[in-house]
């Protein structure tokens, strides 16, 4: 259903282009969802926007993003406003701020419907009324007509997610939706999140620094790092055998999974230093400045795509040498 | 909302009284004898003396404040030193020049000064955007009085198209507009520039909000979520402005009506001061006063209809 081939962003800057995001490849079919995880700082979040194609005026995207056979790069605003929120839906990190704070919530969501199906007043507040139940806000007919701020947090990014729902698109990005939430919202959002996937069918790709919520919600998973995809595969593949040595390096830095003792006093370990920034990467692997293995081979050159069992893959050149 | 309305209602009652305190405060403390200017140096002492208690001047001050009140609360504003009329007549006419004299500035400003300031920032760094921000720096540096004193040189002298000052009464209702066009113009040029770059500056903000990005990811073009969701969250701080510069306005209007010799409360205003007629300075900076608190009054009730979360009061 949608297809990224050697997906880059760049940004044009005085001292010429810098790139943001470098060759990203997935594909991802519907009813499944695909987690995207790394540090801040890791292009996550410019991935996302890119497939929005609502990237910062300043910058571009390369490559290629199919949805349902349609190219994406390339087209102009026009069309994109005809795919956005129509088949392509987002949910945004801070449900605090992502809301217009002088509109109702059930404008807010019918919006959306009016501006892609032509829809009447009535026809539209149907449908929000409908899609405010669907995300299990209580009273949904009382609460149509509140504005933001009389609402929680938590009920806020259930709004997000009927706003981003509003046209049954057939591709939904959640950047970060859980992240400005209290743990217990969080799982409920993560639930409902699951539960209209797979009643909708539609493809999810999830965007989280988060490795639980990755691990709980996401069938494949893919690992950026300062830009750059470093490992991929099923999700279950890659938590029970990390390859890369920046994964291994985010689990040993997660309570309570595969090869960090659950115990109370063990000390958690860290990955040194933090993400290079655009222009500071290194010209070889991206992680070779933190990486406990790096050898003088692992500078020369973007390391190729290693192959692993059961399709997961590495972007490592001492995979096999690694303890 | 009604609760905020009452609680607005009493702040206002509360604010106008201190500023009647205020008002015959300053002026009593103000060295002169009115019964003495009246008559001038020349007078008799007994003939002060008689024209001190007719004026009421030898009963105590919170008396004269007291009458001072009551009688503006019933219309009534006594009676003009000079003129030997009442002041609420003398008013009345001159508010029919100044009130809309004020509505029109305020009027050009805004329609000048907003979509200047939405054009700025929805071509922000462009070439609009510089040509917004050069006029708006031209029209901060330009003094009202002066700029009427060019457009009188330039629309009346040279190209003949409005009399030069002067105002024909109401009668003729669009010689009367003709008549205040050019004031409320010049009035309105400086107000316009700064709240023109006030508008752009309190777009740009918004447009780099979350819930911006929300309306573009729902598919709505640039053009449509600056109207539906950035105008009326950017008019907050514009409307703030407008009510701040109301009073710039006011006393404005002191100086662009005697430049255009328009008879208006600022022009009565200033007569007054020339001729030391403290009953009408009184009554005229008291309704200055009060036309500025209530103009801040329909601010508070403007932030309660653009922004639902200060509804709540």
């Amino acid at each position: 259903m949608l297809e990224v081939r050697n997906l880059s962003v760049g940004i044009a800057t005085p001292s010429g282009p810098l790139a943001l995001v470098e060759e990203v490849d997935f594909r991802l079919e519907a009813g499944r969802t695909l987690g995207i995880v790394g540090e801040s700082g890791s292009g996550k979040s410019m991935l996302a926007l890119a497939l929005m194609g609502l990237l910062p005026p300043a910058a571009r995207a390369s490559g290629s993003i199919r949805l349902e056979g349609d190219e994406l790069i390339g087209l102009p605003e026009a069309a994109l406003c005809r795919i956005r929120g129509k088949r392509i839906g987002m949910i945004f990190q801070e449900p605090m701020t992502a809301l217009n704070p002088a509109m109702t919530v059930g404008e807010q969501i019918a919006e959306g419907v009016q501006w892609h199906e032509n829809l009447g007043r009535r026809a539209a507040r149907a449908r929000a009324l409908d899609l405010l139940q669907r995300v299990g806000i209580p009273e949904a007919a009382r609460r149509l007509d509140d504005y933001p701020h009389q609402m929680s947090g938590g009920q806020r990014q259930r709004v997000g997610i009927a706003i981003a729902l509003a046209c049954r698109p057939r591709l939904l990005i959640a950047d970060e939706p859980t992240t400005a939430l209290d743990v217990t919202v969080q799982a409920q959002i993560l639930d409902l999140l699951r539960e209209l996937v797979a009643e909708m069918g539609m493809g999810l790709i999830l965007i989280s620094h988060d490795l639980g919520v990755i691990a709980e919600t996401a069938d494949d998973t893919l690992v950026m790092y300062a830009g750059m995809p470093v490992e991929t595969g099923s999700s279950a593949a890659i938590f029970a055998r990390p390859a890369h040595p920046y994964t291994r390096g985010l689990f040993l830095a997660m309570p309570g999974h595969a090869g960090v003792p659950a115990g109370a006093g063990q000390r958690l370990q860290t990955i040194p230093g933090s993400v290079p920034e655009p222009g500071r990467r290194p010209s070889g692997c991206r992680f070779a400045d933190r990486c406990a293995y790096v050898i003088e081979a692992c500078r020369a050159a973007v390391p190729p795509w290693e192959p692993l069992p059961g399709g997961q893959q590495a972007r490592c050149i001492r995979l096999e040498e690694l303890p | 909302m009604i609760f905020l309305l009452l609680r607005r209602f009493t702040a206002l009652a509360i604010t106008l009284l201190l500023a009647s305190i205020a008002i015959f405060l300053v002026l009593e403390i103000l060295p002169g004898d009115p019964a003495a200017i009246m008559l001038g140096t020349e007078a008799r002492e007994d003939t002060l003396a008689a024209l001190r208690r007719e004026m009421g001047l030898d009963r105590p001050a919170y008396e004269r404040y007291l009458n001072w009140l009551g009688g503006a609360l019933s219309g009534n504003l006594g009676l003009s030193m000079t003129y030997k009329v009442p002041v609420a007549e003398l008013v009345a006419d001159r508010l029919a020049v100044t009130f809309p004299l004020a509505f029109l500035a305020i009027l050009i400003s805004t329609a000048m000064a907003v979509p200047l300031g939405v054009i700025a920032a929805a071509n922000h760094e462009r070439p609009a955007d510089h040509g917004v921000m050069l006029f708006s720096q031209i029209g901060v540096a330009i003094p009202n009085f002066w700029f009427g004193l060019l457009l009188i040189l330039f629309f009346s002298s040279y190209l003949g198209w409005f009399s030069a000052g002067g105002f024909p009464g109401w009668d003729d209702p669009v010689a009367a507009l003709k008549a205040l066009l050019l004031p409320a113009v010049a009035l309105a040029l400086p107000q316009a520039a700064i709240l023109a770059r006030v508008t752009r500056s309190s777009v740009l903000e918004v447009l780099g909000e979350d819930f911006v990005r929300t309306a573009r990811a729902k598919g709505l073009t640039r053009r449509v979520a600056l109207r539906r969701h950035v105008l009326r969250n950017a008019l907050i701080p514009v409307v703030t402005v407008m009510g701040m510069q109301f009073s710039f306005l006011v006393a404005g209007a002191i100086l662009v009506e005697n430049v255009f010799t328009l008879p208006g409360l600022g022009r009565l205003l200033f007569q007054a001061m020339s001729q030391r007629d403290l009953v009408v300075i009184k009554d005229v900076v008291l309704l200055f006063a009060a036309l500025v608190i209530v103009v801040n009054f329909l601010v508070d009730l403007a932030y309660a209809w653009l922004d639902p979360r200060l509804r709540q009061g």
